[in-house]
């Protein structure tokens, strides 16, 4: 096999491990209940959580000390977000800055920059959107046509991102925008410019709502938006690496297999200690299949932690994650009980109202498969 | 990162042995071999260069001949039986070998291949003890490669302990058949064999028969994730050689896309049976404190891990299978094509030692016991 899609055994270490219990502690005192339990990381945005997870040091825990970070592994970060997913805890509000928006920082930042956003971030006071996709660029990034022109002291931004989630609850958003005219070369001429979604001058945020009935993502419009040079993130023209430098952080984490898994917990509630055969075997079938999925990322999380950017490795995950999360209902529903109850039935549809953006947000998965097909050197 | 990988395969011992076998099998395992050995004729030779190189043996004690590699750590070279397809009951006299040697009373071992028997719930098979021996009765049906066998290995349960029997092949009726990748297997009927005192073993790693039915469950699972890797390699090869309409069919998306699903199957499979691997290499490990709760909560993990390791395969192996076909067009259609060996195989090793539902079915009971608000604990508890 190509060497980018081999993934060795590895074994969260004892420190890893030994968060687990703080966590589930931590969430056994601060969740509600009662509440309707999703593990779908952008499902519910509670910035009192987020507050309260930062003062535990668990936002930014792989950042340097010197900006208040954790300087804890990843396989620490890991069992901290598997846990707070399964668990079904509300990590929206955080989630993009800690998981994407702060490894960037703290790889394209300035100093200011760093100094600035990061122990925000890190006290879970500062939470960032990722403003890419735009009306006409969806799995064709390199089109985006939102642009910024060079002004006295900084750049005037003009056009429209869309799909932008949170963007009317959180502080900033990385937003792509083209600083040149596009030439032969797509990739060159883009830029990151850090924008202050509560500044509202230029700046027209509008909720979508999406077809579960949420209102969380947004269409973000800028008309003569001004950012302020010190809000360019990186070097202008450089956007491209970095935004696909993300990626490896973005697409092989817990939650690319997470998302439906407060299902499978209801349909053992509703089955009972005695599950008829068919119920066994779909219950075994997708245990097993995400313990298979939890190693193969956790090889991913490995790969993070000795420098390298799995990003090969990283769409893998996602492919075969979101088509375990988008199948879960589908094998649950069958083999439910007639009488499954209540909490079973409504946590069912907000698993198949959601099921449909799994494959969607963070990549489609026909883009993901072409990126493994260039790992196998098909392309 | 040294402390938080932990690569089974990695063993010094290991290494020269699987390097040197798959050399060899790449050289050995030729179409014709293996259509000769499906067509009914044992490749001898191979065999005995296997042997050569110590890996049919590789976990039998020193005083045998054996290499006393752990057992776990030999179980990864399983791999390459299914990469190249080879036709011989390695996984069999590897297991059989390990578990014998256990017992030091056994001081001789036959050459040839040994295969282990374990009953099944839908086999009419009985053993009884009998003046510190037993007697066997009723049969055990499609056992793989009993037919080339030189020593048959009962294994047989009695209170909390296996009982590992030495039965002559040749003292015992066998009606022989092929499995649909042409290995032969037979059903073995005992009809009142006595086994003398003399050649009963206790099996000291294994307790009881579902122990031994989870280690030979994850021989099949790491034969498949070979087989898997090897569908991949040789599908990726073939698209990028393939023309038509003027270019190699790597270039087409619908191509790539399916090639991609392939890849993240062959991944699963490779994954979850090297799982298999690890939490094995936890029950075999030198244990000195002897808690037997300890062994008892490894054992389940391995055995947990194994019926794991078994399902995905399984399933990666249908998807995967129907891929690689569908990529080869009707050029893997044929019988002059390699590919089939590989197919057929898994289409084989998926049915042994449990389908995919029999180990489902097993976790989610345990599951269901358990209760919902332990699953996710169960699920991220470490193997050790």
């Amino acid at each position: 096999m190509p060497q980018a899609l081999v993934f060795d055994p590895v074994r969260l270490p004892p420190a890893a491990e030994a968060l687990r219990s703080e966590v589930r502690a931590f969430v056994a005192d601060n969740l509600d209940s009662d509440l309707l339990k999703s593990s779908d990381f952008g499902s519910g945005h509670d910035a009192a959580f987020s507050r309260a997870l930062g003062a535990r040091g668990w936002i930014g825990m792989t950042w340097p000390a010197k900006y208040g970070g954790g300087d804890r592994s990843f396989f620490e970060r890991y069992v901290v977000t598997e846990e707070l997913l399964a668990a079904g805890a509300p990590v929206e509000a955080h989630w993009i800055a800690d998981r994407q928006s702060g490894p960037v920082l703290l790889r394209y930042g300035t100093e200011a920059q760093r100094e600035f956003f990061l122990p925000r971030i890190i006290r879970g006071e500062c939470f960032f959107s990722i403003g890419m996709s735009e009306p006409d660029s969806g799995s064709d990034l390199a089109s985006v046509r939102t642009s910024a022109t060079r002004v006295d002291g900084g750049w005037v931004v003009n056009g429209t991102k869309l799909w932008t989630s949170g963007a009317h609850r959180n502080h900033y958003m990385i937003t792509l925008v083209r600083t040149e005219p596009q030439g032969e070369n797509r990739h060159a001429g883009l830029s990151q410019l850090i924008v202050d979604l509560k500044n509202p001058e230029g700046l027209t945020i509008r909720p979508i709502a999406n077809m579960a009935g949420d209102r969380d993502f947004n269409e973000v419009v800028f008309e003569d938006c001004f950012v302020p040079d010190a809000h360019v993130l990186g070097t202008p023209g450089n956007g491209w690496e970095q935004v696909t430098s993300e990626l490896g952080y973005e697409r092989s984490g817990p939650e690319r297999f997470l998302s439906s898994f407060r299902l499978l917990v209801e349909l053992i509630r509703a089955v009972g200690p005695a599950p008829e055969p068919a119920q066994a075997a779909a219950i075994g079938r997708l245990a097993g299949q995400l313990t298979t999925l939890r190693k193969i990322s956790i090889s991913v999380a490995g790969m993070l932690q000795s420098g390298r950017n799995p990003i090969v490795e990283a769409a893998l995950v996602k492919e075969l994650g979101n088509n375990f999360e988008k199948e879960l209902p589908e094998v649950v529903r069958l083999v439910a009980p007639a009488a499954a109850g209540r909490l079973f039935q409504r946590t069912l549809e907000d698993t198949l109202l959601h099921a449909p953006s799994f494959s969607l947000r963070g990549g489609t998965r026909e883009i993901l498969r072409g990126m493994i097909a260039r790992g196998l050197g098909l392309r | 990162m040294s402390s938080a990988t932990d690569n089974p395969e990695h063993g010094e011992a290991g290494r020269m042995i699987a390097d040197t076998a798959d050399r060899l099998l790449r050289e050995q395992c030729s179409k014709e071999l293996v259509d000769a050995a499906e067509a009914g004729t044992w490749p001898a030779a191979l065999w005995q260069t296997l042997m050569e190189t110590g890996l049919p043996w590789a976990s039998a004690p020193e005083r045998l001949g054996g290499s006393a590699l752990a057992l776990p750590e030999a179980l990864g070279l399983l791999r390459l039986v299914g990469a190249h397809a080879a036709p011989v009951p390695l996984a069999e006299t590897l297991v059989a070998s390990a578990l014998l040697g256990e017992d030091d009373s056994v001081t001789e071992l036959p050459e040839g291949p040994l295969v282990p028997l374990l009953a099944s719930a839908t086999d009419d098979f009985t053993a009884r003890l009998a003046d510190g021996g037993w007697v066997l009765d009723g049969s055990i049906a499609d056992v793989p490669f009993a037919p080339v066998a030189e020593l048959l290995v009962v294994a047989v349960e009695a209170g909390d302990t296996l009982t590992l029997l030495r039965v002559d092949p040749a003292s015992v009726q066998l009606q022989a058949g092929r499995n649909i990748a042409g290995e032969p297997m037979a059903t073995v009927a005992f009809a009142g064999h006595r086994v003398a005192p003399s050649h009963c073993s206790r099996c000291v790693s294994l307790g009881n028969a579902e122990e031994l039915l989870a280690l030979l469950a994850l021989t099949r699972a790491l034969m498949s994730a070979g087989a898997m890797q090897s569908l991949l390699d040789m599908s990726v090869g073939y698209a990028l050689e393939r023309k038509q309409f003027g270019r190699t069919i790597a270039g087409f998306q619908a191509v790539q896309q399916q090639l991609a699903v392939l890849a993240g199957e062959a991944a699963a499979a490779i994954r979850a049976a090297d799982g298999g691997v690890e939490a094995f290499a936890e029950v075999f490990r030198d244990d000195a404190s002897g808690d037997p709760e300890s062994r008892a909560r490894r054992m389940a993990m391995a055995i947990q891990e194994a019926g794991v390791a078994k399902a995905r395969t399984g399933e990666a192996a249908g998807r995967g299978a129907e891929i690689a076909h569908q990529v080869h067009g009707a050029m893997g259609f044929t019988y002059e094509h390699r590919l089939h060996q590989r197919t057929r195989r898994l289409w084989a090793w998926r049915d042994q030692y449990g389908t995919e539902t029999f180990w489902q079915a097993r976790f989610g009971r345990q599951l269901c016991a358990a209760g919902a608000d332990a699953l996710w604990d169960i699920l991220t508890r470490p193997v050790a």
